[in-house]
């Protein structure tokens, strides 16, 4: 429903928070509260009450980042392609030029999509393009890049940005909060920031579907045998019936709260998360040969099956890990990957943009979704690919790709060149050299604009983790 | 169409955020009663004694009456005291060590209440220092089913077979079965495993229980032994 509603910024939010707590001093769940806010000021500001997104942090370490140039190229890496062909970008045809006014003054590649011929999610309009933000220094080689300068910390408070990321999230209740896939047992970054909830590190795809499904689900002696299950949860409310406190008012949540676990103790929740059969080749395209694109896959769809059913509200997980030096004398190869990439993303959109938010059903879980891409080290975007795709980029330059979902001005946010980098002012976007305006400003305003978007642009929860001004990347026109 | 139960949310909506900006105006009300008149009506008392809950061998009693003496607390801390608190995990790990249930060994079989405990701190809300982060101290839905899991196989564990009873092995009360001979449930063992003592009601339920769920069950008395012991413990460590 749509409606002109007059209260903007704090008031709005204010607003919001008074109808929530007055529907809980009536009794009311916040799905009430939901549709009251609904009825009196249309959809917009019931969506205002879900104030963070789900988010997906792909980190490609150990040089794995590299393979993301290829469907987010550096500008720079696409002009020089025009007359030199060495430069680490296959096929000139397929960098889709971006040029939606959103940009500015500001440039963007993306790859095109195989199956569409179009730039990836190019069908979802402006709030999909990314923002490539210089961000952090090239730290490689690291496998979850945690040393200092790197591009998911926060420098001036030493803020975790994914921790912060999950301490704006826990307005959506979820079972287990953040997920963090690890690689070869080495969690990947998350960091500290006050009031994150604890990342669950689990080895794989695998073991993340297992984080939800009990073992009294599997074993038959259990519940696995239907029969178990019934007299389970039988048995445990008629004793639930004669403890003492059975009466109480004030238990009677944490009562209701037992009832769901019971039943989802019972639930195996293995066929609800894994992939369909078919999903994954799908997904892939030819690409699904390379075991690395699949594991991307593969690591979508549990993240969004477990997004569908409200059990997570973060997953981080590695990607790649194979530091590509050499791998331009398999062309065929590269561009399979690269095309592959493209189309997992593409994939992983279309399939999200079928899902209602569980949270918020007015909304689809692509609408309130937020993605970034970092990693240890891009490699050089300038490199004589016939030779290396060497480590070394223009002044140590680094970068994270983040889809908003709008939240965010697209394009690149400061530039690197063949002989080096340009910083950016977060608060104005003006160019300036490293030696005008350092790695570590930027940075924070870089970080403090991802925050705004998983905040879905409330800034006062964003200075609950950093001063910097990040005005130049944020979108208040939405 | 709409029904008249939304008017009434609405109407109660409007009518306590009404309250509320009231209540923030900064200009004093002149017509404000600045010393209300005392509730003259007593609050009724709860009994005490054991068909309703622990007797704490009446200590209670000489407290006082809590509600003339002016040492009660805000009805706003009452309710958090009184609600329906987490377990802390290490608590949690201590109860079950010395019941027989080694939850510290190093690589616990999978699926075992070890390895469930041990692999499910974060679910059940241990503190995370870093972040300045406390213990919750409430369960989560997530906490909840992780408990309810592992109680699972805690039954297991404490009744590997139907002869076999391993709550005694522990140190907190050697010697002492859950189910006699006759698989009746033993009150010292049931006190044992929950921390109190069960009630008559409590007691004769779960004997009832097993002989219930055996007879549904092809009289496999395993089977409903656990499921007793699962759903007792479920319920009875639900709240701290």
């Amino acid at each position: 429903m749509k409606r002109d509603f007059p209260l903007r910024g704090a008031s709005r939010r204010d607003f919001i928070k008074g109808v929530f707590a007055a529907s809980a001093a009536l009794g009311l769940g916040p799905t009430r509260a939901l549709e009251m806010l609904d009825e009196i000021g249309g959809s917009a500001l019931a969506a205002g009450a879900i104030n963070a997104n789900r988010t997906v942090h792909i980190v490609g370490g150990d040089g794995g980042f590299a393979w993301f140039t290829l469907v987010w190229p550096v500008p720079g890496t696409i002009t020089e392609l025009q007359t030199n062909s060495t430069v680490p970008f296959d096929d000139m045809s397929k960098a889709g030029k971006i040029t939606s006014g959103a940009l500015e003054d500001r440039m963007l590649y993306q790859r095109k999509v195989s199956s569409t011929g179009q730039p990836l999610w190019a069908n979802y309009g402006e709030k999909k393009l990314v923002t490539a933000m210089l961000c952090g220094t090239n730290t490689g080689h690291e496998t979850a890049p945690k040393n200092a300068g790197n591009s998911n910390t926060i420098p001036t408070g030493t803020i975790g940005a994914f921790a912060a990321c999950a301490s704006i999230q826990t307005t959506v209740q979820s079972l287990v909060p953040v997920i963090g896939l690890n690689r070869n047992a080495v969690m990947m970054p998350y960091g500290n920031a006050t009031g994150a909830p604890s990342p669950a590190g689990v080895p794989d795809a695998n073991a993340m579907i297992n984080l939800f499904s009990s073992s009294a689900s599997k074993l038959m002696t259990r519940l696995a045998d239907p029969n178990n299950a019934k007299l389970y949860e039988e048995y445990y409310k008629a004793f639930l019936g004669l403890v003492k406190t059975v009466d109480r008012a004030t238990y009677q949540r944490a009562y209701e709260d037992s009832r769901v676990a019971i039943s989802l103790v019972s639930q195996n929740l293995g066929s609800v998360l894994s992939p369909a059969p078919g999903q994954v080749d799908a997904w892939c395209g030819p690409a699904v040969i390379d075991a690395k694109v699949k594991e991307i896959a593969t690591n979508l769809i549990v993240a969004a099956n477990a997004f569908k059913k409200g059990l997570c509200s973060q997953v981080t997980f590695p990607s790649f890990n194979d530091d590509p030096h050499f791998v331009w004398s398999d062309l065929t190869r590269v561009s399979r990957i690269a095309d592959g990439l493209a189309l997992v993303f593409q994939s992983f959109m279309d399939y999200m943009n079928t899902i209602p938010d569980p949270v918020d059903q007015s909304k689809k879980l692509s609408d309130n979704l937020v993605m970034t891409v970092c990693g240890d080290l891009a490699k050089g975007p300038f490199s004589n690919r016939n030779s290396d795709w060497a480590d070394a980029t223009p002044m140590a330059s680094n970068w994270m790709y983040v889809m908003s979902n709008g939240y965010m001005k697209p394009g690149w946010f400061g530039q690197v060149s063949r002989t080096g980098k340009m910083n950016y002012d977060p608060d104005t976007g003006k160019l300036y050299t490293p030696a005008m305006f350092p790695d570590t400003k930027v940075t924070d305003g870089a970080l403090g604009a991802m925050l705004y978007a998983v905040s879905r642009g409330n800034d006062r929860r964003v200075r609950d983790f950093t001063t910097a001004s990040y005005r130049a990347m944020s979108n208040v026109v939405l | 169409m709409k029904s008249k139960s939304g008017f009434f949310v609405r109407l109660g909506l409007v009518t306590l955020l009404g309250l509320v900006g009231c209540q923030n105006q900064s200009e004093p009300d002149p017509n404000q009663v600045t010393n209300p008149p005392v509730d003259p009506v007593v609050p009724p008392t709860s009994p005490g004694g054991a068909m309703k809950s622990f007797d704490h061998d009446d200590i209670l009693g000489n407290i006082g009456d809590v509600f003339s003496d002016g040492r009660q607390v805000l009805p706003a801390d009452g309710q958090r005291m009184h609600v329906c608190g987490k377990i802390t995990y290490d608590t949690l790990g201590r109860i079950l060590t010395t019941r027989g249930i080694a939850t510290g060994i190093a690589s616990p079989p999978a699926d075992s209440a070890a390895r469930l405990y041990q692999t499910g701190a974060n679910i059940m809300g241990v503190a995370n220092y870093p972040a300045r982060v406390a213990e919750a101290d409430r369960n989560s839905t997530g906490g909840l089913t992780r408990l309810f899991d592992m109680f699972l196989a805690v039954a297991d564990e404490l009744l590997p077979s139907a002869a076999i009873d391993r709550l005694g092995s522990g140190t907190a009360c050697p010697g002492t079965t859950l189910f006699d001979a006759s698989n009746n449930c033993n009150a010292d063992g049931f006190a044992c495993l929950l921390g109190v003592p069960v009630s008559t009601v409590q007691l004769a339920e779960c004997s009832a229980s097993v002989k219930r769920i055996a007879s549904l069950t092809s009289n496999d008395i395993l089977r409903a032994k656990r499921m007793a012991v699962a759903t007792i413990a479920s319920s009875n460590f639900l709240c701290d």
